[in-house]
């Protein structure tokens, strides 16, 4: 008799979910998040999140890789999971779920689009050191604003640090609105769409940490 | 959204934006701010910024002079050029050529710092700027 044909013993599918749990966190959170029909909104989310025990679950579900990746890449549930301060507070928290964020082109763009997002990601250290992970660095001896590979007129970007070597560094989109005289970079954490960079006058160098948010 | 001022240990270190997310103190600029940092100067009894005048002038002069190593530097490879040339026999520009222009960067440098140092206002002393002039330019002897 082929083992498919055997009815799986209780025993055996209390094993199964566990095993889910370890790869996915919460299977009921996971459920909740991609399968609601209609499209969940984030006024939604937020008021199931005020139920404890669905808190519980949506943050062990965000806490395991896979499952934060599955929600992070998910184009239906992360618009909102941006949209509720609950739940972008528990992803802020978690270093699992900032990673996942900060892999996904899905994840970035909302979390830079949503106010309630973005201060989330600002007002916690573990967001933070998760985007600084990332980040990629550019130097210019340029004078005149340039943009950091990746950036262009209409590309979001989440400035992150600043720094000079010699002279002033400046940045911005096209503007000089963040200086730095400081050779240690000093923490921005600000949105940028263009951003550009120079320093104030050739022989110096500029330096910047930025993630493009697409 | 208002530039500001950052303070970090008494120092004024860069400008953002009244909005800035990180907890820095931050403080107004003074009157006629225009984005220059060079010659800023924190007041912690006033709890305020104000410009020095030999603060900023010291800076525009290493600014000066960083732009004037620049450029010597940049003529390094002209030298090599006519050095070589000059063994082989060739037509071209000559090491001096080169060297005196080399030389109208110096002067150009020194004549800039003086200016800076005469100047008697921030102003005047962010108006100079580095560039060779027919005043720095050296006669090539006979």
């Amino acid at each position: 008799m082929s083992d498919l044909l055997i009815a799986p013993a209780y025993a055996e599918i209390a094993a199964l979910k566990r095993h889910f749990q370890l790869l996915n966190g919460s299977p009921e959170a996971l459920q909740y998040l991609l399968a609601s029909t209609p499209t969940l909104t984030g006024a939604e989310l937020q008021t199931w999140l005020t139920t404890a025990a669905n808190l519980t679950a949506f943050q062990q579900l965000i806490s395991s890789p896979a499952g934060a990746a599955a929600v992070a890449a998910s184009s239906t549930a992360m618009p909102a999971v941006a949209a509720s301060s609950t739940a972008m507070a528990a992803v802020a928290a978690s270093s699992t779920a900032m990673d996942a964020v900060v892999n996904s082109d899905v994840a970035r763009k909302l979390v830079y689009d949503s106010n309630t997002a973005w201060n989330a990601v600002v007002g916690s250290a573990t967001a933070k050191a998760a985007l600084l992970a990332r980040s990629k660095e550019h130097s210019t001896s340029s004078s005149s604003h340039i943009y950091p590979t990746g950036s262009s007129a209409d590309v979001r970007v989440a400035f992150l640090q600043q720094a000079r070597g010699g002279g002033t560094s400046y940045a911005g989109a096209n503007a000089d609105t963040y200086s730095a005289t400081s050779s240690s970079y000093i923490d921005r954490y600000v949105r940028v769409t263009g951003l550009t960079h120079r320093t104030i006058a050739g022989g110096y160098t500029s330096y910047v940490k930025y993630i493009i948010m697409q | 959204m208002t530039i500001k001022l950052i303070v970090i240990d008494g120092q004024i270190i860069g400008t953002t934006t009244s909005d800035d997310p990180n907890g820095y103190v931050l403080i107004d600029p003074p009157e006629g701010f225009n984005n220059e940092l060079d010659g800023l100067e924190y007041d912690a009894a006033t709890h305020s910024a104000r410009y020095n005048l030999g603060a900023f002038q010291a800076r525009c002069i290493a600014a000066i002079r960083a732009e004037a190593k620049q450029q010597i530097e940049a003529l390094a490879w002209r030298i090599e050029r006519a050095n070589e040339r000059e063994q082989l026999g060739l037509p071209g520009e000559t090491v001096k050529t080169v060297l005196l222009e080399r030389e109208a960067l110096r002067r150009a440098s020194n004549r800039c710092e003086s200016e800076v140092l005469a100047a008697d206002t921030l102003e005047a002393a962010r108006a100079v700027q580095f560039a060779v002039t027919t005043a720095d330019t050296v006669e090539q002897p006979l």
